[in-house]
């Protein structure tokens, strides 16, 4: 794995467990069992570095043996002329109905703690 | 039993990033943010750059590097106030690596601040840290293919350098594909071709610049 890819998601999921640590604790959670994040395909993260950045981060700690759950998001846009919503890839973004390069992007960009699942 | 979250993973970023952004506000300091490759240019194009609005503005340079000092010293050595920031490792800059540096600098004197952001075509482009605008750099060497490797870099960039444009004879870059990729990735983004070691096309650039760090004067 490409070292600064894999220090990208390190870098993120160790937010990831800092915020679920301190909700789980807030609750009186002994273990936390689910963690549900939702991820944007027009973002840098990875789906299998975050898991592998997470199975590094957790050992040892309140979130070891969890589940991670990931929803991708696909990238959505509105275009600025005619109004259409449509889904793209990550490399297309001019309006699928007109054909007008000016766009705005309504998802795709998410990274995101959705939920997480506990044990009291 | 459920806990329902819905919080950003970059909140701790983001909420520092606003805090620098109405900071920038306040002072009426114009903040670059610029990303690209080792290699392709950035500490060049930061000295041609400056060369350009110095007359005109007052710069700083924040540089972001994983480890030494070279770059800052660089800057030093044309008179232009420079901070140093080592990542130790990380592959970008945070909002709060800038916050440690915005000490050293006298906002109140600034008008420009230009953040050399750490040679990385992907992890400086998820984080916030309260700029003005985004710019990024490719430079010829680098391939013509590299809109369609890293899309996410050339989509939240304002505008785009092509630089080391002198060398496009030698490196057999298909400029048109390029500029198609772009253009399907960032409609809106400018490509300034240039050449900063030899300053080629740097006054357009600089134009563009100093329109925007103007308007928020």
């Amino acid at each position: 794995m490409h070292y600064t890819l894999l220090m990208h998601e390190l870098g993120l999921m160790t937010g990831v467990m800092s915020s679920v640590t301190e909700a789980a604790r807030n609750a009186g959670a002994v273990r936390v069992t689910d963690i549900t994040l939702s991820v944007g395909e027009m973002t840098e993260a990875i789906s299998d570095a975050l898991e592998f950045a997470f199975e590094v981060l957790s050992e040892g700690t309140i979130c070891e043996g969890a589940k991670l759950h990931i929803n991708t998001i696909r990238p959505k846009s509105r275009c600025q002329e005619c109004g259409a919503e449509y889904e793209h890839d990550r490399f297309h973004m001019t309006c699928a109905k007109c054909g007008n390069p000016f766009t705005e992007l309504i998802a795709g960009k998410e990274m995101q703690i959705d939920s997480i699942e506990v044990d009291l | 039993m459920q806990i329902d979250l819905e919080q950003p993973i970059l909140a701790k970023n983001d909420a520092l990033a606003e805090e620098n952004r109405v900071l920038f506000a306040e002072k009426h300091v114009f903040v670059l943010n610029i990303l690209a490759s080792p290699g392709s240019g950035k500490t060049s194009t930061i000295l041609a750059t400056i060369e350009a609005l110095r007359d005109e503005f007052n710069i700083a340079v924040i540089e972001g590097d994983i480890a030494s000092s070279v770059d800052s010293e660089k800057i030093k050595a044309q008179g232009i106030a420079a901070v140093q920031i080592n990542t130790g490792g990380a592959c970008h800059l945070e909002s709060n690596m800038i916050r440690k540096a915005l000490d050293v600098l006298d906002l109140d004197a600034l008008d420009l601040i230009l953040l050399e952001n750490v040679g990385n075509l992907v992890c400086p482009t998820d984080f916030d840290l309260g700029e003005n605008s985004k710019v990024m750099i490719l430079s010829v060497p680098e391939g013509d293919d590299k809109p369609l490797k890293y899309p996410g870099i050339f989509q939240v960039a304002e505008a785009v350098i092509l630089n080391k444009v002198d060398t496009m004879p030698v490196f057999n870059f298909n400029e048109e594909a390029f500029t198609d990729a772009v253009r399907q990735l960032n409609p809106q983004a400018p490509i300034f071709r240039m050449a900063a070691t030899t300053g080629e096309g740097v006054e357009e650039w600089a134009n563009w610049l100093a329109e925007k760090i103007r308007a928020i004067q």
